[in-house]
C-alpha cells in the first residue's frame, strides 16, 4: 500500500539530487537511472526551430546532425522471442512483397499490447482463431495475385509446368516472404504442395497458387524468427545479415525488407557500420518512413486513440467528427517533422507551427488557409505552439465534456517524460468532480476550484499538488483544443502552478520551459524507441546501452534520425542471445 | 507471504488441476426429476469498474423474502432463476489481507476467471505476459466437453475503444479467458466475425453431402497445411526451449484449423429443434468507434451480440461463452443511455441528460446516478439475453434452465477493491442451483470457490483445486447455492 506524507512530493522535476519520494516519486523516478548531475541540457526554449523543412505532406528531409557517438559494444543484448507480425506489419508485408491491394488484417484491435505498443513479441501468440484468419487471408491474397496480370507475372517468372520453374518460384517467394533465402528442405516441402495440387487436377499455375497459400500460412512468414547457432548457450552473438535487415525494416517501415536491404544482406555489407547507418537514412527518407510516424508516434502519443474519443456535442455544438480527423492528421504531420529530422527534438514542445484545414483553423481561431487539405501555418501570437498545443493532444487528454487536468498531467508525465505517476492510493474515495449536477453544468465550471477537492485530503494532496499543477497549466485550452481566457461560467482561467522546489510556471510557455529543460524529456523518447524497435521491454541490463545512446544525443540541434541511427548501430540492436536455460 | 506458492500449488492454481480418484464430496448433485442430458452451458459475463451501491439487495433471503435491488430490477421476470451472492472476494489469490490490489484496473480483471494473480505466474514462468488458465477454459478443455461442439468455446465482447491498461499487460484487462498460462483468448467484438466463426465452424466444405469436388478441395487444403506443419516442425528443432513452446502453440492452432478446413462431412449434429440461424449481421463494430461515430451505437451492438450468443447456444455451436461487456477501466461514454434517478428502493426514468464516461462515473461516488444507470442498462440488456435463452424450450424446461451465467465484476465499485464483489448467477444449472435467493455470506467467500463449485457440481469435472489462496486455504463447495 502506498503511504505518502503530505509535502513529500518535492521536486520530481528537480535536476539535482533526485531523492524521489515515496509514492509519487517511486514512479516518477523509477525507470530513470540517469545521473541527474549530467542533465545539463540546453534550454530548448531558446532553440525552437524557426524553419520547417519537408513540411508538405509527410516528406522526409532527414537531417543527421548530432553529437559524436561511439556505438556501445559488449553489453548484454538481451533475448528476443519469435515475433509474430501484428495487423499493420502483416498488411504492409503482403503489400510490399506481393503488390496486393488487399489489407486483410483487421483482426487484433485491442489485443496484445505491452508497454503501450502492439508490436511486443511476448504479447503476440497465435491462437486457433488467429490462425484461421491467416489461413483464410492467404487464400484471398493468392487469388488476388493470380487474377492480377502484373502481380501474377512477378510471382510466376517462368513456365510453371517446368520442375525447375516451380523451385525458382518457391525460392523467389521465400526470399520475399521469409525475408531470407529458403533452405533446401523448404524447397522440398513446398514442392510437395505443387505436386499434390497437380495430382488433384490443378493446372501448374494454380498449383503454384496453393504453394503461395501455404507459404503465406507458414510460421516462417508470420513470425520473424531469429536463430541461435547454439540454442542452449546464452552467449551473445551477432545477428545474421538477413535477420538484421528484418529488424531494421520492421522498426522503420513496419514491413519486410525491400530489394535494397535484401541485397545489402546478401552481400553481407549490411553488417558494416557505414552501410547500416546509410540504410537507416534511406529507410527514413523513403515514403514508407511515414509508417514509423503512424505506428510508433500514433501509439506513443495516443494519436490513434483519438479515433475512439467521444466529444459531448451538447457541450461543444461546433464540434464535428471531421475536426477529430483533422486533429489526428495534424498530429501525425507535426510528429513527422521531428521523426524524420526536419526539426530538432529539443523543440518538440516549443516549435511554433501548425497544420490546419478550414475546420481546424476555425477551431484555432485562425483564418482559413488557401488550398485543400492541411496547410502549414506559422502564427506567432496565437498562444498555441508545440506538441502540447495541438488539438489532438488537448482533446485526447480530456473527458468528452470538460478538461481533466489530472489526465493531461498523467499523459505528459507518463508518455512524454517516462515518469508515470502512481495509481491512487488504497482505500481512497475520490471526491466527485462532476456529480449529479450533470456533465453540462460541470463543463461550465472553473475546474481549478473543483480540483481543490483533491487537495483537501492530505493523502491525495501529495501527488495532486504536482500533477494538477502540470495539467492546470494547459487550462487555457478546452476539451476540444480551443483557446480560452475564461471558463464558460465567466470566471477567468488561472493557468499558473507551482511544484515544490521549482519556480512558478504559467501556462503552456512556462510548462514547456520546465519540461524541455528536464533531462527526462530527451531520454524518454529513446526509451520509447528502444521498446518499439526491439519489440520488448527495457531490462536493467539495457540501461548502460540506453545511457550511452542518450548521453551522446543531448544537443539542442539533435534530431531523432540521429538517435535512431545510434540505437541501430549499437550491439543491442545488432546482436542477440538465447534465453538462459 | 508467498511461501505457500510452491510450484505445485501454482501449477494447480494455474489450471493444471490434478486428477484425483473420484471424490465423493465433489460428486455432482442430480436434482430430482431433472434430466441431466441437456447440454450444459457456462457463460461468465464480465463488466468493469464495479457497481454503484444500488446493486446490493436490501436483505438476504429466499423466494419472496428478498427483493431485487434497483440495479438488478430488470431481472424481475426471471427472479425465480436468479441468485445474488453477497460478500464474495477475489483478492486472496493476489494478497493475503488487503482487498486493494494496485493497479486494480490492470490486475483485478486478470484474476476474474483465473483466480490466480498474473504477477505470480509471470514471475514463475519468467514471462512478460501470462496468467492462470481460466475456469471457462478448464471446462472447455475437459475431455467430456472439448469435442461435443464445433467450437469448444467462444469469447465475445463489446469494447470499441482502446482502454488504458494501468501499466499492466493489456491481456489482463482486455481478455478474461486464458487457454493456458501464456495464451490469452481475446474476445471478438465484430458481430460479423463472430457470425463467421460460428457458421464457419458448422460449414464443412460443401455441407453434409460429400462429393468428389468437396473431397478434392479438402485434400488441397490438407496439402497446403501439411507443408505448414512440416516446415514449422523443422524450424522448431532449431529453436530454444522458450520459442519451442511458442511454436507448439502455433502448431496446435494449425491443427485446429486443419480439422475444420479438411472436414467434408457434417461432423456435428445440431441439438434440439430450435436452431434459428440469424442472418449475417450488418452492424459494424470495431476498435476506434465511439457512440455516434460512424453510426455506431453500443445498444445496437449489444442487441446483435446477444442474438449471436443465443444462436450459438441454440444451434449448439458452443456451450462455453465468455462475454466482456467492456474492457476493464472502460472510458466508453454511455451517452446513448438516458440517466435515471436512483434511490434505495428503485429507479425512475428522467433524471435529466444522458450518461457519461464509464470510468469517470465510477469515480463519481458510489451513489451517483450516472454510474448506477450504466449498471442498470447493462443489467437490462443481460436480462434481455437471459429472457431469450429462457424462451428456448428444452424438455420441460428451457435453455436458461440448463445454463449458468455468472454476471459479475472484478471490483466492488468506487473504491476499486476486490472484495464484496457484485456477483449474480442467472439460470438453474440443470437444477443444480438453488435459485431465487440473495445469499449473504457471514464471512467472505472466495470467488474461486464459485467456479470450483460450478466445475464439480454442474460439469462434474472432478477438479481437486482451482485458483490460489495466498493463505493456502483449500477450495470448498459453496453449499448455499446448491439445490
Amino acid at each position: 500500500m502506498i503511504t505518502l506524507k503530505s509535502g513529500e512530493v518535492a521536486s520530481w522535476l528537480g535536476v539535482v539530487g533526485l531523492t524521489l519520494l515515496v509514492g509519487c516519486t517511486d514512479a516518477m523516478g523509477g525507470g530513470s537511472n540517469h545521473d541527474s548531475s549530467n542533465g545539463n541540457t540546453a534550454g530548448a526554449s531558446s532553440t525552437a526551430g524557426s524553419g520547417v523543412g519537408g513540411s508538405v505532406g509527410m516528406g522526409g528531409s532527414v537531417g543527421m546532425g548530432g553529437d559524436t557517438y561511439v556505438p556501445q559494444v559488449g553489453t548484454d543484448p538481451g533475448t528476443k522471442v519469435m515475433h509474430r507480425l501484428n495487423d499493420a506489419e502483416y498488411n504492409y508485408s503482403v503489400h510490399d512483397s506481393l503488390g496486393v491491394s488487399q489489407a486483410p488484417a483487421d483482426w487484433s484491435g485491442g489485443q496484445g499490447e505491452l508497454y503501450g505498443f502492439d508490436n511486443i513479441a511476448e504479447a503476440l501468440g497465435t491462437d486457433s482463431k488467429t490462425f484461421t484468419n491467416f489461413f483464410n487471408a492467404a487464400g484471398k491474397l493468392a487469388e488476388e495475385v493470380m487474377s492480377t496480370p502484373a502481380l501474377k507475372s512477378a510471382f510466376i517468372t517462368c513456365n510453371a509446368a517446368d520442375t525447375a520453374c516451380q523451385q525458382t518460384v518457391i525460392s523467389q517467394t521465400a526470399l520475399k516472404l521469409f525475408r531470407r533465402p529458403a533452405v533446401p528442405e523448404e524447397l522440398v516441402t513446398y514442392g510437395k504442395v505443387y505436386t499434390a495440387a497437380t495430382g488433384l487436377g490443378e493446372t501448374p499455375e494454380n498449383a503454384l497458387k496453393h504453394v503461395l497459400r501455404s507459404m503465406l500460412s507458414s510460421a516462417e512468414f508470420l513470425y520473424r524468427i531469429e536463430l541461435d547457432a547454439t540454442p542452449n548457450s546464452s552467449t551473445p552473438h551477432k545477428l545474421g545479415a538477413y535477420e538484421l535487415a528484418s529488424r531494421l525494416s520492421y522498426f522503420l517501415w513496419s514491413s519486410a525488407p525491400d530489394q535494397g536491404l535484401l541485397d545489402a544482406a546478401a552481400s553481407g555489407k549490411l553488417l558494416d557500420d557505414a552501410e547500416l547507418g546509410g540504410q537507416v537514412e534511406r529507410l527514413l527518407k523513403d515514403t514508407k518512413g511515414e509508417r514509423l510516424v503512424m505506428n510508433f508516434g500514433g501509439q506513443w502519443l495516443s494519436i490513434r486513440q483519438l479515433a475512439g474519443h467521444a466529444v459531448d456535442q451538447a457541450v461543444f455544438p461546433s464540434w464535428t467528427p471531421a475536426i477529430t480527423t483533422a486533429e489526428m492528421e495534424e498530429a501525425y504531420r507535426f510528429f513527422n517533422e521531428f521523426a524524420r529530422g526536419a526539426q530538432p527534438w529539443a523543440s518538440f514542445l516549443k516549435a511554433d507551427f501548425n497544420f490546419v484545414n478550414a475546420d481546424l483553423a476555425k477551431l484555432y481561431g485562425l483564418p482559413a488557409p488557401a488550398g485543400t487539405g492541411l496547410q502549414l501555418v506559422q502564427v506567432a501570437d496565437d498562444h498555441r505552439f508545440g506538441y502540447l498545443g495541438l488539438g489532438a493532444f488537448l482533446t485526447v487528454s480530456s473527458y468528452n465534456h470538460r478538461t481533466a487536468p489530472t489526465l493531461r498531467a498523467r499523459r505528459i508525465l507518463d508518455q512524454i517524460m517516462c515518469a508515470p505517476p502512481p495509481p491512487p492510493p488504497a482505500n481512497l474515495q475520490i471526491p466527485p468532480l462532476d456529480g449529479d449536477s450533470g456533465t453540462a453544468e460541470a463543463a461550465q465550471q472553473n475546474i481549478r476550484a473543483r480540483l481543490e477537492e483533491h487537495r483537501k485530503n492530505p493523502v491525495c494532496a501529495g501527488c495532486h499538488a504536482t500533477f494538477d499543477a502540470v495539467g492546470m497549466a494547459l487550462e487555457n485550452f478546452d476539451a476540444i483544443g480551443q483557446y480560452r481566457a475564461t471558463y464558460p461560467n465567466g470566471t477567468p482561467v488561472d493557468a499558473s502552478g507551482t511544484i515544490v522546489g521549482k519556480p512558478e510556471f504559467v501556462g503552456l510557455p512556462g510548462l514547456t520551459d520546465m519540461l524541455s529543460s528536464d533531462p527526462r524529456f530527451m531520454s524518454c523518447v529513446a526509451d520509447k524507441l528502444f521498446i518499439y524497435s526491439l519489440g520488448r521491454g527495457i531490462e536493467q541490463t539495457d540501461r548502460p546501452y540506453l545511457d550511452n545512446v542518450t548521453h551522446a544525443w543531448q544537443s539542442p540541434t539533435a534530431v531523432l534520425p540521429t538517435l535512431i541511427k545510434n540505437l541501430v548501430l549499437a550491439d543491442t540492436f545488432r546482436s542477440r542471445r538465447a534465453e538462459a536455460q | 507471504m508467498n511461501r505457500l506458492l510452491n510450484r505445485r500449488t501454482l501449477l494447480r492454481g494455474a489450471g493444471v488441476a490434478i486428477a484425483l480418484p473420484w471424490m465423493e464430496s465433489l460428486a455432482p448433485k442430480v436434482a430430482r426429476g431433472q434430466a441431466m442430458n441437456f447440454p450444459k452451458r457456462f457463460l461468465p459475463i464480465f463488466f468493469p469498474n464495479g457497481t454503484a451501491t444500488f446493486w446490493r439487495p436490501a436483505n438476504p433471503g429466499i423466494g419472496d423474502a428478498w427483493k431485487l435491488s434497483p440495479i438488478l430490477e430488470p431481472f424481475q421476470a426471471l427472479k425465480s432463476k436468479f441468485t445474488v451472492l453477497t460478500n464474495v472476494e477475489n483478492y486472496s489469490p493476489a494478497q493475503a489481507d488487503n482487498p486493494d490490489i494496485e493497479p486494480s484496473h490492470g490486475r483485478d480483471p486478470g484474476v476474474f476467471l483465473s483466480c490466480v494473480d498474473a504477477k505470480l505466474v509471470r514471475d514463475q514462468l519468467k514471462s512478460k505476459d501470462a496468467n492462470g488458465t481460466t475456469a471457462d477454459q478448464i471446462i472447455a478443455q475437459h475431455p467430456n466437453y472439448a469435442t461435443q461442439t464445433p467450437l469448444a468455446s467462444l469469447q465475445v465482447g463489446l469494447s470499441t475503444i482502446e482502454s488504458y491498461c494501468d501499466g499492466q499487460p493489456c491481456s489482463l484487462s482486455r481478455s478474461i479467458s486464458w487457454k493456458s498460462a501464456t495464451e490469452p483468448l481475446y474476445k471478438e467484438v465484430d458481430p460479423l466475425k463472430v457470425f463467421n466463426a460460428l457458421t464457419g465452424s458448422m460449414a464443412p466444405i460443401g455441407g453434409d453431402m460429400p462429393d468428389p469436388e468437396r473431397q478434392r478441395l479438402a485434400d488441397l487444403n490438407k496439402s497446403v497445411l501439411d507443408a505448414v506443419l512440416e516446415n514449422a516442425n523443422r524450424t522448431r528443432g532449431l529453436l530454444g526451449t522458450g520459442d519451442q513452446k511458442r511454436m507448439d502453440q502455433f502448431l496446435a492452432s494449425v491443427r485446429d484449423t486443419e480439422k475444420a478446413a479438411t472436414a467434408v462431412s457434417m461432423g456435428m449434429q445440431v441439438s434440439g429443434t430450435a436452431c434459428n440461424s440469424t442472418p449475417a449481421p450488418t452492424l459494424k463494430a470495431a476498435y476506434g468507434m465511439a457512440n455516434a461515430g460512424g453510426g455506431y451505437n453500443k445498444g445496437a451492438h449489444m442487441d446483435v451480440m446477444n442474438d449471436l450468443i443465443v444462436m450459438a447456444l441454440t444451434c449448439d455451436y458452443t456451450r462455453i461463452i465468455s462475454y466482456m461487456l467492456e474492457d476493464e477501466r472502460s472510458e466508453f461514454v454511455y451517452d446513448h443511455v438516458a440517466k435515471r434517478s436512483f434511490s434505495q428502493t428503485g429507479s425512475t426514468a428522467g433524471a435529466g441528460g444522458n450518461c457519461g464516461n464509464y470510468h469517470g462515473a465510477q469515480h463519481g461516488g458510489d451513489a451517483n446516478n450516472d454510474f448506477a444507470t450504466i449498471n442498470w442498462w447493462q443489467s437490462s440488456k443481460i436480462a434481455e439475453l437471459a429472457t431469450k435463452m429462457d424462451a428456448i424450450k428444452e424438455g420441460d424446461g428451457t435453455l436458461l434452465d440448463n445454463s449458468i451465467m455468472v454476471y459479475a465484476s472484478c471490483m466492488h465499485g468506487g473504491n476499486h477493491h476486490a472484495d464484496d464483489l457484485p456477483v449474480a448467477l442467472i439460470g438453474k444449472g440443470g437444477g443444480v442451483l438453488k435459485t431465487n435467493q440473495n445469499v449473504q455470506f457471514a464471512s467472505e467467500v472466495p470467488l474461486r470457490d464459485l467456479y470450483f463449485t460450478i466445475m464439480n457440481q454442474y460439469f462434474g469435472l472432478n477438479v481437486a483445486s482451482f485458483g490460489i489462496s495466498t493463505k493456502g486455504v483449500p477450495n470448498k463447495l459453496i453449499s448455499e447455492i446448491l439445490a
